[in-house]
């Protein structure tokens, strides 16, 4: 199920709200949780659930025999089989195919590719499971004991499938003794209606017009189209990330649980190495935490460890050369503003950097969009007027014209105006009167939510030339 | 800082959705949309195997979206919504048609979804590259290649060639609006619909008689010959590219000033609905037709009885609303059959799609007995029938998309032989059943 879906918003949802602040009892509302979520996953892998609790109940298992045998060979075993498992369903399932692929044509063999759906969300959860372990066995956080609180980790809904990747230490209390704040969850509900309303009314629209200006023959692009196309792509891939990310930590505190940050206006940085920093924060991250300082960080080998890093962020993305090549284009860019860039960048007007950042965002996009490297190619031709392209056409010219007001909205939702009005104008006016204010946002949550659901009913309009009756 | 206001956001949040939610189950549920010319998504049947490959559930989103409570007022809303992103011209729009054909059947299986996409094929980006509204006229915009031209020449080659040699053969293409009323500038986006149709004649073989509906209609630009909110053609536009006919068939057209014309008013066409465009609300159309001289009886086989005729009309006075062009033949029948009392000692057989419809009926006080297929839905053998029947003349009609679009041209090679079914029988005393306007609906119609 995903979280921009009717389905989800007007029964899932209410239903698993109204059922768990139906009765105040722990075990009752764990319980309830997991079950949500186990059909929440079931719903879209009918199958594959069957692979998310084995992971669950593996990485328990483990996690405690780490435990109780600290010290010993056996608490090494386990991190390592722990470890080895889960990276291995994760190369079963999405990377081998690609390297089958790259093995025939490399070597001319002629091995038959397997062909394996990929799980939904199994690189997030595998993570998390992953890092989980990895924090037992490092003794930061003591294992968990009750197999149902576990399970309720690592299967929770609102971070399952797209992140993001929550650490279990920073809600290991939450599992077990989570507090009742209404005015927190208050903001947990503003939260989510903000979140949905930027992958519905934002990122969707966005996403059609990606499909019109990147998806179709780029031969007879134009110019103009070919950059407008891009940056209908750089806003839908923010927007949808974030908005759910903003929708997975709403729900998460209407439930009483805190993830951390995700998005941070990443587009606001001036340098790469800034906009990681403020982009997916949770996988950033976990890299960091668990590859890049145990290989030594700054202090040993840095930039084979930023290679190796940015090399299996790439790779994280998907199973296809243009993700490794956009993982090293962020590592070379990392590594040149570490070497000379940044302090280039910090003697020249702040709007330079903007510039460079936005600009080699945008490639880095490109990277990320065409999985065909051809089409790659093609493309970089077309934005830079090689080739045979005009320059403006109609189309570009109409498109632009009929989204001017949609496009000023969403370019100032990349930055943290909202953020600001909200802090200048609406704490104000709560300081002044709290009923006004909590009024207030209540109308914007139902007019954002009113909004998002025309929108996706509209969706489902589809008028056909042709009787089908 | 904790205080009691701070629930009216949970609880306002739940109610919302628990309210609608709740109001979603218990909603009366509908099974079809006029508006959107289709069924309804019906409640998915469960198997294991439908929830395994995804299907069950795609359904269930789907048919939970189409029943959802208000979803009219709600997707008015979201057409809204979509004016308001920016500024609409009032001078033109365009609207990219890369439909999502197929997306709302996945209750159907795969090979069921393939035949029905053909029934939009002509809208697939195959041969269109959108929909242009200039001057309140909504028009595709023609991107047809000669390659497929090419394809569609050599598929009735084929058909023709597999005739009795004695009958004689016809093909007429008809050019859609956006041939004659795309202004100059907006027409580097489309291809030429004439050269695309000359290039289908020029690779006919000679046995075949083509018909130049493409002249026929320049010289009455004027007329209203296109509907502005519908993809098809007025009667009066077929009714040129029927005179054309005539001249090359040796007939005599009948006058159209001798036929009396009826009017159903307020059409509101296809494009209208896929757009929701407001310059063509305001742009109200009709739809004329002429009552054609001469006595006849007019028999359909439909698609669920294909062995039993009903008795019909060959004019469907009762059509109305956004169903007011299939007043043309009362729809979309497989198979057709009007017997005259013209004595001609010729008879024609019209294979067409939608397009055909208005143009087909122009046709019956000319010939003994007037066979209508549309090789959409017709799913027995022509040449059995042509054999049996004894049929003199055949003639192949498309619209200039459809003759572009693979699906189309790859059918009529389908029905040559059909999928081997008997044929119905010559005289069927059943026929006392009347067409009512409700079968009419049920079946389809481009």
């Amino acid at each position: 199920m995903v979280f921009s879906s009717l389905i989800f918003l007007y029964l899932f949802l209410p239903a698993c709200l109204l059922l768990y602040y139906a009765w105040h009892n722990r075990t009752y509302r764990n319980t309830l949780l997991t079950l949500f979520s186990l059909v929440f996953y079931a719903w879209g892998e009918p199958i594959w659930v069957i692979l998310l609790v084995f992971s669950a109940t593996l990485d328990y298992s483990i996690a405690r025999l780490i435990e109780q045998k600290r010290g010993t060979i056996w608490a090494q075993a386990g991190l390592w089989s722990s470890v080895t498992l889960n990276l291995g369903l994760l190369f079963l399932f999405k990377y081998s195919s690609f390297i089958y692929e790259n093995v025939n044509l490399l070597l001319g063999t002629s091995f038959s590719i397997p062909q394996y759906a990929l799980p939904i969300g199994i690189s997030f959860y595998t993570f998390q499971t992953i890092s989980y372990v990895l924090d037992v066995y490092r003794n930061e956080v003591p294992a968990q004991r009750n197999y149902l609180s576990f399970l309720l980790f690592v299967s929770l809904f609102h971070q399952l499938v797209a992140g993001p990747i929550v650490r279990y230490v920073h809600i290991a209390d939450e599992i077990d003794n989570r507090k009742f704040d209404i005015a927190d969850i208050a903001g947990g509900v503003h939260r989510f209606c903000i979140g949905l309303f930027k992958k519905v009314c934002i990122a969707n629209v966005a996403g059609e017009l990606v499909v019109k200006f990147l998806g179709s023959d780029l031969s007879t692009q134009s110019i103009a189209g070919g950059w407008f196309g891009l940056l209908m792509f750089t806003l839908q891939i923010y927007f949808d990330f974030s908005g759910y990310s903003d929708m997975a930590i709403g729900m998460g505190r209407m439930f009483g649980f805190h993830y951390h940050e995700n998005f941070d206006y990443p587009y606001i940085s001036r340098s790469s190495t800034e906009f990681w920093r403020r982009w997916h924060i949770s996988l950033g991250s976990f890299f960091r935490d668990y590859v890049y300082i145990p290989l030594g960080g700054k202090s040993h080998k840095p930039y084979r460890n930023l290679f190796v890093v940015w090399l299996l962020t790439g790779f994280w993305h998907g199973a296809s050369w243009n993700f490794i090549l956009w993982g090293l284009y962020f590592g070379v860019l990392i590594g040149l503003e570490r070497l000379f860039l940044k302090k280039f960048l910090d003697t020249l007007p702040r709007i330079v950097g903007h510039c460079y950042l936005l600009f080699a965002v945008m490639m880095g996009w490109a990277l990320f969009y065409f999985t065909d490297l051809n089409r790659l190619g093609e493309f970089l031709k077309l934005l830079f007027g090689g080739g045979n392209h005009v320059a403006w056409n109609l189309e570009i010219s109409l498109s632009l014209k009929e989204h001017f007001f949609w496009l000023i909205i969403a370019l100032i939702l990349c930055t943290p105006v909202y953020l600001l009005a909200y802090k200048k104008g609406y704490q104000k006016l709560e300081q002044r009167s709290l009923s006004m204010g909590q009024v207030l946002l209540t109308l914007a949550n139902i007019l954002l939510l009113m909004g998002s659901t025309a929108m996706l009913v509209g969706k489902s309009y589809n008028p056909f030339l042709y009787f089908r009756f | 800082m904790k205080q009691r206001v701070h629930y009216l956001q949970l609880v306002s949040f739940t109610l919302f959705l628990g309210g609608i939610g709740f109001l979603s189950l218990i909603k009366q549920k509908n099974t079809v949309s006029i508006e959107e010319k289709r069924q309804l998504t019906p409640v998915p049947v469960y198997s294991w195997k439908s929830l395994k490959e995804g299907r069950f559930t795609d359904s269930m989103e789907l048919y939970y979206a189409d029943n959802f409570p208000w979803r009219q007022s709600f997707m008015n809303a979201a057409f809204a919504m979509q004016r308001a992103r920016g500024i609409k011209s009032e001078e033109v729009s365009f609207y990219s048609t890369e439909k999502k054909t197929g997306v709302n059947t996945p209750h159907l299986k795969p090979e069921q979804q393939a035949k029905d996409s053909g029934d939009d094929a002509s809208l697939t980006a195959e041969v269109s590259k959108g929909l242009i509204i200039y001057n309140n006229m909504a028009m595709q915009v023609f991107g047809g290649s000669e390659k497929m031209a090419k394809a569609c020449a050599q598929s009735i080659n084929n058909f023709v060639a597999a005739l009795p040699p004695a009958v004689r053969s016809y093909c007429m293409v008809a050019p859609t609006a956006g041939e004659f009323y795309l202004p100059a500038s907006y027409r580097k986006m489309a291809r030429s619909e004439k050269d695309n149709i000359a290039t289908i004649y020029n690779n006919l073989n000679p046995n075949i008689t083509a018909v130049d509906a493409v002249t026929a209609l320049a010289e009455h630009t004027k007329e209203y010959l296109y509907f502005n909110s519908d993809h098809h053609w007025t009667a009066l536009g077929a009714y040129y590219a029927y005179r054309a006919t005539c001249e090359k068939m040796g007939i005599t057209a009948n006058d159209i000033q001798a036929m009396p014309k009826k009017t159903i008013n307020g059409f509101l066409g296809s494009l209208y609905w896929l757009t929701r465009d407001q310059k063509l609300l305001a742009q109200k159309d009709f739809v004329d037709y002429y009552q054609i001289p001469g006595e006849y009886t007019t028999r359909v086989f439909t698609k669920n009885n294909p062995n039993k005729p009903i008795i019909s009309n060959l004019l469907a006075g009762y059509a109305s609303g956004a169903n007011a062009y299939s007043v043309f033949l009362g729809g979309d029948y497989p198979l057709m059959r009007v017997n005259t009392a013209a004595e001609s000692g010729r008879k024609l057989l019209i294979i067409k799609n939608s397009y055909g419809n208005p143009y087909s009926v122009f046709f019956v006080p000319h010939f003994d007995e007037v066979f209508i297929v549309d090789y959409r839905y017709y799913e027995k053998g022509v040449l059995p029938l042509i054999k049996e029947f004894g049929i003199t003349d055949v003639l192949i009609t498309y619209g200039s998309f459809s003759a572009n679009t693979s699906w189309h041209i790859r059918r009529l090679q389908h029905i040559m032989h059909g999928n081997g079914n008997p044929i119905p029988k010559k005289k069927s005393k059943d026929t006392s059943a009347t067409a009512s306007p409700s079968d009419t609906t049920k079946n389809t119609n481009e």
